[in-house]
């Protein structure tokens, strides 16, 4: 058993600006046209989580879009599972956005719009701030126990009630010598050769070859965002028997001068 | 084989040189690309490598005989 969590519901793909985080500008009928079927889709096949788009809609953030979360997802797609912010968004709502004051507002807004599990991993002030909310009677504590029966039922449904670290084994996949070959596999199959002219390629192992370039002798843009860190910008990050390019060709090459 | 820097992503470093260990060379393979990036930090403007890159791509270009 495994779960799925949807991202970024919704509107993220919409990225008129060419930016990440795009305002968008979705008339009700193109949203329901093109943007909700795929959400729709995997909410009917089973999709238990759903993450929400960082940036705003019609002039209103994810994080606070309460017809969005609420009667759209909810009541209309008929979501069983849980709806989870994305990387400190709720704090976005105050530094981002600008809709609410501080973080304790910001968290009421989230709440009552219908984030049921916040993401932060580096402090606990949502927890915090959220309590203060429900004892000053600002959130009522039934939002805070239907957030918490929808997390705690996917959990029963995965079985990590019982068995909190199950499917733990199946990180002995990871670097495995299979898994290195399907990697393998796949960086050759996303090489593009534009052209080949006057049979330039491949090259002799006999050639004098010149390697040049910032990107020659960096595993960096071999790697890049997303890999061994966010940014893939830390030189530090990479594993020290990786070859850069300049060292494959060396390795291969016969003339080493 | 040999290799020259030639540049860091947006400065030259040593282009007379490359260019001159190209002149010596059977081929020539440059590696350039973009700063590494995710997310919003990968917000670009435009496309266009920087200068100092099509700089060292050009000058080793005219080397060649394509």
């Amino acid at each position: 058993m495994f779960s799925a969590s949807l991202k970024h519901y919704v509107g993220y793909s919409y990225a008129t600006t060419g930016g990440d985080r795009s305002p968008a500008l979705i008339p009700e009928i193109t949203l329901r046209e093109y943007f909700l079927p795929a959400f729709a889709a995997a909410v009917k096949a089973g999709a238990h989580t759903v993450m929400v788009n960082s940036s705003e809609v019609n002039g209103t953030p994810g994080h606070a879009n309460s017809y969005l979360l609420k009667n759209v997802l909810h009541d209309e797609l008929g979501l069983q599972g849980f709806v989870v912010s994305d990387w400190m968004d709720i704090k976005g709502l105050v530094s981002t956005h600008h809709i609410a004051a501080n973080e304790k507002e910001a968290t009421r807004i989230a709440v009552l719009a219908g984030i049921d599990m916040s993401m932060v991993p580096s402090d606990y002030s949502f927890s915090d701030l959220l309590l203060e909310l429900v004892q000053e009677g600002k959130v009522p504590a039934s939002r805070i126990d239907e957030a918490v029966r929808r997390i705690l039922t996917v959990k029963y449904q995965l079985g990590l009630v019982d068995d909190p670290l199950r499917g733990i084994e199946s990180k002995t996949v990871i670097g495995s010598p299979e898994s290195r070959q399907v990697s393998l596999e796949a960086a050759r199959e996303s090489i593009t050769l534009l052209k080949n002219e006057n049979q330039a390629l491949p090259l002799a192992k006999t050639a004098h070859v010149l390697v040049t370039g910032p990107d020659a002798d960096s595993l960096i843009p071999l790697n890049n965002g997303w890999s061994y860190t966010w940014q893939g910008d830390r030189a530090s990050a990479y594993p020290k028997d990786h070859a850069t390019i300049l060292k494959a060709i060396q390795e291969k090459s016969a003339r080493r001068t | 084989m040999s290799y020259v820097p030639g540049t860091t992503y947006d400065k030259e470093v040593d282009i007379a040189k490359a260019v001159e260990a190209a002149s010596k060379a059977d081929a020539v393979v440059i590696c350039l690309g973009e700063w590494a990036y995710a997310e919003t930090p990968g917000n670009i403007p435009d496309l266009t490598l920087p200068d100092a890159q099509l700089f060292l791509a050009l000058k080793i270009m005219e080397t060649k005989s394509l």
